[in-house]
């Protein structure tokens, strides 16, 4: 009976308005505007530059608890950055992976990359992530319906990294907390506008697509300069228990 | 019109401004508590029963000094100098031997122009703990300076701590509060105690 | 040998200033200029916090009694200049001076402030003249004086001012410090020096300057309506309207954050129309929680209102098409009378609680369907009619 088979009659009117609706949403897909802005502790001056060996030989234990914010993958994908951050500044850094096993990323790691065994670690640093704030702003939603798109729809959350930073012996070295704030807008009128802003500005000063571009910047140089303070602190710690030991 | 009234709210929203004008703002998000501890009756009440909304302050004041008018060095030690201040006094007192003492302060930072703030500070949150403090200034013949200047900051500090008191420019009961940078790229500050010619690390 | 110093340096100077690049040169000129502005804005902030110090001296004196006191150092934010530092000093001095109850004498001390070199046994000591007492008694300075510290710093948004008074004998101990702060958010409070007062009574002055006026206010205005052009080409659009207004305005609060107004206007161009009009108005503040004394307001507003017009310029507010020879007709006998009803949708922008400008949109209800008329906006109603004004209050 292959007649049988056949899917059931789907009526054109039906295909058409979902095909519309598809159109709608892949044509409105490039006028989503994702912005970031730092909170106050993620507009702390630098003065560190990542790009230096600033932690030579230093051996770095980066860990990132899930948690509210940072699912497993995500903290292990976050690990793996800034693991890459400290390396690229001469570090020899461990990661400790979402089972709470070490993972050394450099050096004579055994095959597979990983070991139980716990390596040599002059710093530790404790990354956690949590959401201090959402909103989905309801008028402006109903503005974009109203207006046909021409006013965004906002959706805003802000969000809190906190940093420790610990010596080998778990001593406390540092704590400090990034915040930052992201907005979405979703419409075309808005989207169009930050195009237009965005003409004749160079590429790493438009407002389009920032979000990924500043925010690893804001983030990674904060960690670099929190990172190297820690360093130089916990060399002061280790010459004053050097002079006190007998 | 429509389209003038869709500008508008962009042309307003810091977001869309470039970086270096967003970073003269300094914002910080305020949960409802602390918003309506700081500034009171900015949010509704929270309702006994709870709230739908997630009501939080975000905080923006400009700064007064624009980013690039000074040394991102100095920018971020003055940027928290109160409580840089308070916590090193805090932590100083609290390492200081038993007794009566006088306090002096020093400190020793690339730019003359943040050293006197850095002591002033230091010296009225010394005073807010009720310790006695005072002006004098501690200094060491020239031969001392040339060779100290040659040491390294680890070995430096100690060595003109023994100076002061042998000196007799530190005398006997007297603390001195030393602050310094002991690297280029560092944003914060270290400090040692110098008591009777012994030297100890504070951070 | 001085001279030939000021030789080398007079030819020194001039190749230094050379090997900048104009790219530097205009770094330069660009910190300077935002080095001047941040100076001006920070000046009255700076002020507050000194008059907060005077005015708490003066409530809780230091001195038991009238002491001299030198101002040895007055130093202000990092990277702001001198110029803050002369106009520091200068409103700490006529602030202390106009407040003898704060107890504290402002003294000339030239010797404490100047660099002192003095050798003795121990060696050659170069210092400032408050840093060694001992030196200043040799040079005949009055020993167990105080000297005054004043530091101003910038801490993010905040202005942090703090201050120490050492007396002036060997051991140099610091007998009172204070620190004070005032931010961006807030506005200077600008105290009379003469009549000092905590910074709560002066933010209460304030605001009863703010609301002093009462909640009933008197608005003169000129207005100017003009009419989109209708869809029919061959139709004759009608004239802009010029009103003068006038009525009363009411506010629900003293913050004046809410405000109604009943307004009752005249217009009248000679050959082409007269008439009257009634409005009321609803705004609503839209910057901030009160009306503020130093910047501009700006309020949105909806309203109603109703016209009546007359003469031969009036043709087009009526249903039928209407040509420019019906016009030219009707400019010979006295015109028809039309009544019709508006409302109005906009921006009040009010400066200095004295002027105000504000732009509308009004739409016509009954004028919908007359071709002599178009719109200017179609959003939800169609807004016929631009409106532009700008008042006066008394």
């Amino acid at each position: 009976m292959p007649l049988a088979l056949r899917p059931p009659p789907v009526s054109r009117a039906v295909r058409r308005s979902v095909l519309a609706w598809l159109g709608l949403v892949v044509g409105l897909s490039g006028c989503v505007v994702r912005q970031y802005q730092p909170l106050s502790t993620l507009q702390r001056p630098v003065i560190v530059d990542p790009t230096l060996p600033n932690f030579a030989d230093l051996d770095i234990t980066v860990h990132c608890v899930p948690g509210e914010l940072l699912t497993r993958s995500r903290a292990g994908v976050l690990c793996d950055k800034v693991g890459l951050l400290f390396e690229a500044q001469g570090a020899n850094v461990t990661t400790i992976d979402t089972e709470g096993r070490f993972a050394e990323r450099f050096g004579d790691a055994p095959e597979g990359g990983e070991t139980d065994e716990t390596p040599r670690h002059d710093l530790i640093l404790e990354l956690r992530a949590r959401k201090t704030h959402s909103s989905n702003r309801l008028f402006s939603w109903a503005a974009w319906a109203a207006s046909f798109s021409v006013f965004p729809g906002v959706w805003e959350s802000s969000f809190a990294q906190d940093v420790v930073i610990r010596d080998g012996s778990g001593f406390l070295l540092a704590t400090h907390t990034l915040e930052g704030r992201l907005v979405t807008r979703y419409g075309l009128g808005h989207a169009l506008l930050v195009r237009l802003a965005d003409v004749g500005r160079a590429r790493d000063k438009r407002v389009m697509d920032s979000l990924g571009r500043e925010l690893s910047e804001d983030m990674y140089t904060q960690l670099s300069q929190l990172m190297l303070n820690a360093k130089l602190h916990w060399s002061v710690l280790q010459a004053a228990s050097a002079e006190e030991a007998p | 019109m429509m389209a003038v009234f869709a500008i508008l709210p962009f042309l307003v929203n810091p977001l869309n401004l470039p970086r270096e004008k967003q970073d003269r703002l300094e914002c910080e998000r305020l949960s409802h508590a602390e918003a309506n501890a700081r500034h009171p009756g900015v949010l509704p009440p929270e309702k006994p029963r709870g709230d739908y909304l997630d009501r939080t302050l975000l905080l923006c004041r400009e700064r007064i000094a624009p980013p690039e008018l000074r040394h991102p060095r100095d920018e971020s030690v003055l940027f928290e100098l109160g409580e840089q201040a308070s916590a090193l006094a805090e932590a100083a007192t609290s390492a200081a031997p038993d007794g009566d003492h006088v306090w002096l302060v020093e400190a020793n930072y690339p730019n003359a122009q943040v050293v006197p703030k850095l002591t002033f500070a230091t010296k009225v949150a010394l005073m807010r703990r009720g310790v006695t403090v005072s002006d004098r200034l501690v200094a060491l013949g020239a031969g001392d300076v040339d060779v100290i200047t040659r040491m390294e900051p680890m070995q430096a500090y100690p060595a003109a701590c023994h100076r002061y008191a042998e000196s007799g420019s530190l005398r006997e009961g007297d603390v001195l509060l030393t602050l310094m940078v002991l690297d280029p790229r560092e944003t914060s500050l270290h400090a040692g105690l110098c008591t009777d010619g012994r030297w100890t690390w504070l951070r | 040998m001085a001279a030939l110093m000021a030789l080398l340096l007079s030819l020194l100077l001039p190749l230094a200033a050379q090997a900048a690049t104009p790219v530097e040169q205009a770094q330069v000129r660009e910190l300077d200029r935002v080095r001047t502005e941040v100076a001006d804005e920070v000046h009255l902030y700076a002020f507050d916090l000194l008059d907060e110090m005077v005015w708490e001296w003066s409530q809780e004196p230091v001195f038991e009694s009238p002491t001299p006191v030198v101002l040895a150092g007055v130093t202000v934010p990092v990277g702001l200049g001198s110029g803050l530092q002369a106009l520091v000093e200068n409103h700490l001095s006529t602030v202390l001076a106009d407040n003898p109850a704060a107890n504290v004498q402002l003294v000339h001390c030239p010797q404490c402030t100047a660099v002192v070199v003095h050798s003795g046994p121990e060696g050659t000591v170069l210092s400032r003249g408050y840093d060694n007492p001992e030196v200043l008694e040799r040079l005949g300075a009055e020993t167990g004086r105080h000297a005054l510290f004043v530091d101003i710093e910038a801490e993010g948004a905040f202005l942090v001012l703090r201050a120490r008074l050492t007396r002036l004998t060997p051991d140099l101990p610091i007998v009172w410090s204070h620190t004070l702060s005032t931010s961006t958010s807030t506005p200077a409070l600008l105290r009379d020096s003469t009549q000092l007062t905590s910074a709560a009574d002066a933010r209460q002055e304030y605001l009863d300057a703010l609301e002093g006026r009462g909640v009933f206010s008197v608005p003169v205005r000129l207005a100017v309506r003009s009419y989109a052009q209708g869809w029919n080409m061959r139709a004759t659009p009608a004239p802009p309207f010029l009103w003068l207004q006038t009525g009363v305005e009411l506010a629900a609060t003293e913050a004046r954050t809410w405000t109604g107004g009943l307004i009752v206007g005249y217009s009248f161009v000679p050959q082409a129309y007269m008439g009257f009009m009634g409005q009321a108005r609803v705004a609503r503040l839209i910057t901030g929680q009160r009306r503020s004394l130093t910047r501009p307001d700006l309020y949105v507003f909806v309203g109603g209102s109703v016209n009546s017009v007359w003469g031969a310029a009036t043709l087009p507010f009526q249903e039928d098409l209407v040509n420019a020879d019906q016009v030219l007709a009707a400019s010979k006998r006295e015109g028809p009378r039309t009544s019709f009803g508006g409302f109005q949708v906009g921006l009040d922008g009010r400066i200095g609680r004295r002027i105000g400008v504000s732009t509308y949109l009004e739409t016509l209800p009954g004028l919908v369907y007359t071709p002599n008329m178009g719109t200017y906006v179609q959003f939800i109603f169609a807004f016929q009619s631009i409106g532009t004004e700008v008042t006066f209050w008394f």
